[in-house]
């Protein structure tokens, strides 16, 4: 993520854009793009990423973004991200759901017939990542996006700091510290 | 409401998790059973993390520069001075000290560091050349000739120090790689074995400085340097010895070089005091950049000098503890004893500090020199099988105007021709630009580009030339060029630069957007490229790179003519982000086109003046207002406010003469609505009323004043004295929150009348409720009468997945009809692989029926 002042963040590049400004446009495409296709990648299955274009699953997300910027309320930088994530978590549900062939006199069969499965899922196991996802909407919203911007995004402190407007990087360590200590004691206690 | 207390060993391994560290699990475990069950949570986190940390490395750009496509050779590169037998390349950082250059060392064939001593004033009555460095700078050459002695991996060599013409300078080997203070910024604080591993080896480089009989005296962040190997541990590097000098001496001098040339806030207390620095202050400062590493704060914090005394006196420090739980109370209590108020009570020296911290250190992680991102493995999905729900695909030749656009339009503008981009997501039609004649064939040519094209590299970006014609065909590109690196961008901006080395053929500028300097900060680079039989020339003549990081370097560059009168053509580049002496001023330089290209340092330079100005957002050329034979410069500053409470905006315009631009605007302009952003886009308008002098248009892309933020265009008519006071027309948006951007208004004259006419796109612009942008495209013909403020011939999207004019540009005469032509950039469009295209309208002659 490209550092941030008064002038890049994401919420004066979105005002900019309401008012034509393409070169804003074009900033937060190049921004988020990349991060979003690298996390796009690793939650996409192996036999939905032969039928669905990464590219196209985070162009797409961040395009309908853009056309609804008048419906997103602009809380801090952390939130967009996470409204995005949340945008391409869908559309990569959506393909996978779409690349499934289910026979009529079969009931939906949730699990990947072929073995393929996501990098993530492959590390952690299918059923343990909608645990995670699951327990990560239970999180306040500060706590959820400090989460999702270290473990999943890898942002540095300073960028968790500037994203959620917290005072310090430090103190943004400390938020993401403490998530993570509440997330797994939710987990713990399933 | 304070926060419930966390178990400490939860904390302390979530904190692990969080620095990216590797908790023993299985000691954790066995050695509390009873968070069995958070602990293995938390190692699935670890593991979640690092599928993606491994998932973002597979698709992390390959930095490195192709050495075939143009590397830097310091040894054929002309310099930009000589120092002595040193030639001085690019400017790598200045100081209150003075500058630092990287520079090329002809006898030894390598690259080195020069810092120069920054010269005293002229006293009174002697001319400037005679200017020498200042009185401080002989202690400061000899305690580098004694530094020169220091042979150490961890201490910077010093190759030799001297004086030329009087300015004092030291040359040393050139450290590649970012600072302790950059990685701190970038990171927040370190993980606590890599902070404890930076600091041993800084105090083995310190126990040899000791050794040598010097001081350093200003251990900082700033002046550690971690340089990454290829074949081992990132090596920590000490820099930076303009504080330093003899541990013995005379106190009274010592004293005062101690305070006056440190850094404060890592001032032990003697210091502060006034007494002379000892190797005990350089322990005390490495114990402040040790607290520091772990909480990014300074254990003593301050607003002034007498405060930070005071409080030294008072024992008042920040709590290592409270910052940083967690942290092993070994380390703690190690971090205490260096930043103990007496010498005494620190450790003996810097070698018992490095044995310290040697069992608490880990691996210094290196920032990746080289990333070998084989894209071969993480090659992308190749096509799409099935229609994704979300949008239709858009028709290739229907373009309907919506239903909201106001009055008649006049066929002034017929479709020539498309051309779709070739790579996956490049977004061709980003940017484009007519640029003139380039192959001196009679047809003007024209630019396009697709700067997220990723070919050998990923996002390096790509940008065509196609050949005007009689047909008024695109086809193929003449010419294509390539970012040299992986991210680059190249292409994110293209402008005509006009004729600047005078061989009658038109040249092209295209800036790389996120092009990086040595140190891998983002600087932006414009390349110039001549024009050629062929098109343009396979590489540029010249690239002019930005200084200063982020600051936008490049994304508004334009030739703007003559400017001096020399008979070049000259080029100006913009930075909206550039901070001088206000943070986000914003500059504009202006480099003066020659024979043999631009020059590698501007010629004229102006700043925004204020806070946020913003200054150099978009400009293109705006002629000779005028009359006088000289072009002039035109430039917006959208957010300067002034003295007003909000705001405005502003533009301004320097004359050129045949010493170059002036050096005060001889007009202005300010905007009359709070955040409406006047002056984001600048041109020319070329002799709108052909009284012999150019006129001006100036952009307020949010003035609000039938809806919300439809924007507005203003003219104002050139004349002996500059333009207008007040704009004599003034065009309008087309609906609520549509502003109003375009690479340069002038069209020339697009239906036949003898007068130019102007453009103007948005992709923003939506034709009905549900706000789906589809972006438009329109030209207004120059007005007959004043009040017409609407555009004659407008061309709209069908298709709110794919807005078109993400950019605009006039072709000039591209088929060679006397007609001007229009470009439009739809970078969102896509069919089967191809991403983006261009469509290319001609003028006609038409009547018009306003």
């Amino acid at each position: 993520m490209e550092p941030t002042h008064p002038l890049e963040s994401t919420m004066v590049l979105l005002d900019r854009i309401r008012v034509g400004d393409r070169n804003a446009r074009n900033q937060l495409l190049a921004r988020y793009r990349p991060i979003l296709q690298a996390w796009a990648h690793g939650r996409l299955p192996a036999h939905a990423r032969g039928l669905a274009d990464t590219d196209d699953v985070v162009q797409v997300t961040l395009i309908r973004a853009l056309n609804r910027l008048t419906e997103f309320e602009y809380r801090h930088e952390g939130a967009f991200l996470s409204y995005l994530r949340q945008g391409v978590l869908n559309a990569v549900r959506q393909e996978v759901r779409r690349a499934r062939r289910r026979p009529t006199d079969s009931p939906p069969d949730e699990s990947l017939a072929d073995g393929s499965a996501s990098v993530v899922e492959c590390a952690i196991g299918r059923e343990t990542l909608e645990r995670y996802e699951t327990a990560l909407l239970e999180l306040g919203p500060d706590q959820r996006e400090a989460v999702i911007l270290r473990l999943e995004f890898g942002l540095s402190h300073p960028e968790i700091a500037s994203a959620l407007g917290r005072p310090s990087a430090n103190a943004a360590r400390m938020l993401v510290v403490r998530a993570l200590a509440e997330l797994a004691k939710r987990l713990a206690d399933e | 409401m304070s926060e419930p207390k966390l178990d400490p060993d939860l904390e302390r391994t979530a904190g692990q998790v969080a620095d990216h560290e590797t908790p023993d699990w299985e000691l954790e475990t066995g050695n509390h059973p009873d968070l069995r069950g958070p602990l293995a949570a938390l190692r699935m986190m670890a593991r979640l993390a690092a599928a993606h940390r491994e998932v973002r490395r597979r698709f992390e750009p390959d930095r490195s520069v192709d050495p075939g496509a143009g590397a830097d050779d310091p040894e054929q590169r002309e310099p930009a001075f000589s120092w002595g037998f040193l030639r001085a390349l690019d400017p790598i950082g200045e100081g209150s000290f003075g500058e630092v250059w990287r520079a090329w060392d002809p006898s030894l064939e390598r690259e080195v560091a020069l810092k120069l001593r920054r010269l005293a004033p002229a006293a009174e009555g002697v001319p400037a050349l005679l200017r020498t460095s200042d009185p401080a700078t002989r202690y400061w050459l000899d305690e580098a000739r004694k530094l020169a002695r220091v042979r150490h991996p961890n201490v910077l060599t010093v190759h030799g120090a001297a004086q030329h013409e009087g300015r004092a300078g030291l040359w040393t080997e050139l450290v590649r790689g970012e600072s302790v203070e950059a990685r701190l910024a970038r990171e927040g604080p370190l993980p606590s074995l890599e902070a404890a591993r930076i600091v041993r080896d800084l105090c083995r480089a310190l126990t040899a400085v000791h050794a040598a009989g010097l001081v350093h005296g200003d251990v900082k962040a700033a002046n550690v340097m971690l340089e990454p190997a290829s074949d081992g541990p990132t090596r920590v590097v000490l820099m930076d010895f303009g504080a330093a000098h003899a541990a013995g001496g005379d106190r009274e001098t010592r004293g005062w070089l101690a305070v006056s040339t440190g850094t404060p806030l890592v001032m032990s207390p003697e210091v502060l005091r006034g007494e002379p620095a000892t190797p005990a202050a350089d322990l005390y400062a490495a114990g402040v950049l040790l607290f520091r590493l772990l909480t990014g704060r300074h254990p003593v914090e301050a607003e002034s000098l007498d405060a930070l005394r005071d409080r030294h006196e008072r024992g008042e420090r920040l709590s290592l503890a409270e910052l940083r739980p967690g942290l092993p109370p070994a380390f703690a209590r190690l971090i205490d004893r260096a930043l103990a108020k007496r010498p005494e009570d620190r450790p003996e020296g810097a070698a018992e500090l490095a044995r310290a911290l040697e069992p608490l250190a880990g691996p210094v992680r290196g920032r990746m020199a080289v990333l070998a991102a084989s894209l071969a493995a993480v090659a992308l999905v190749v096509a799409i099988a099935s229609a994704i729900a979300w949008f239709e695909r858009p028709s290739d030749t229907r373009f309907v105007p919506p239903e909201r656009l106001p009055g008649p339009q006049v066929a002034a503008m017929r479709l020539g021709d498309i051309a779709p981009g070739e790579g996956r997501g490049e977004q061709f039609g980003n940017g484009e630009a007519g640029i003139g004649d380039a192959n001196g064939d009679g047809f003007a040519d024209v630019i396009v580009a697709g700067a997220h094209f990723s070919g050998a590299r990923y996002l390096q970006g790509r940008v065509a030339l196609f050949l005007g014609n009689a047909a008024g065909r695109l086809g193929k590109p003449a010419w294509v060029g390539y970012g040299r690196a992986a991210g680059d961008y190249y292409g994110a901006f293209v402008a005509a630069a006009g004729d600047v080395n005078g061989d009658g053929l038109a040249d092209a500028l295209i800036t790389d957007q996120a092009a990086r300097s040595s140190d891998h900060q983002e600087v932006g680079s414009v390349a110039l490229y001549l024009g050629s039989k062929q098109g343009l020339e396979p590489e540029p003549v010249s690239r002019v790179t930005g200084w200063q990081p982020h600051a936008r370097f490049g994304a508004a560059i334009s030739g703007i003519g003559d400017v001096n009168g020399d008979g070049y053509a000259d080029v100006a580049i913009g930075a909206s982000n550039w901070s001088h002496r206000h943070p986000y001023e914003g500059a504009v330089f202006v480099y003066f086109g020659g024979p043999h290209g631009l020059p590698s340092r501007p010629d004229w330079r102006l700043f925004g003046g204020e806070r946020d100005a913003w200054l150099g957002a978009l400009m293109t050329r705006v002629g000779d207002v005028n009359h006088d034979g000289y072009a002039d410069l035109l430039v917006g500053s959208p957010g300067w406010k002034g003295g007003h409470a909000a705001v405005v905006g502003r533009a301004l315009l320097y004359l050129g003469g045949p010493h170059g631009l002036a050096t005060k605007a001889s007009w202005s302009v300010e905007g009359d609505q709070p955040s409406a952003a006047m002056g984001y886009a600048v041109g020319g308008a070329g002799d709108v009323n052909r009284d012999g002098y150019d006129d001006v248009i100036v952009l307020q892309p949010g003035w609000s004043g039938r809806g919300v933020r439809e924007g507005r265009m203003l003219l104002y008519l050139g004349g002996p004295h500059g333009p207008s006071r007040t704009p004599a027309w003034t065009a309008h948006g087309f609906s609520a929150a549509t502003g109003l951007s375009s690479g340069g208004p002038a069209m020339g004259d697009v239906n036949g009348d003898g007068l130019p006419d102007l453009q103007a796109g948005s992709w923003l612009y939506s034709a009905s409720a549900d706000r789906r942008q589809l972006g438009i495209a329109a030209v207004y013909l120059s007005p007959r009468e004043p009040r017409a403020p609407h555009p004659a011939w407008y061309l709209a999207g069908d298709d709110a997945g794919t807005p078109i004019a993400a950019w605009t540009a006039p072709a000039g005469d591209f088929n060679g009809d006397g007609l001007g032509d229009l470009l439009v950039g739809q970078s969102g469009w896509y069919r089967g692989d191809q991403r983006g295209r261009v469509l290319l309208f001609l003028g006609q002659r038409t009547t018009s029926r306003r």
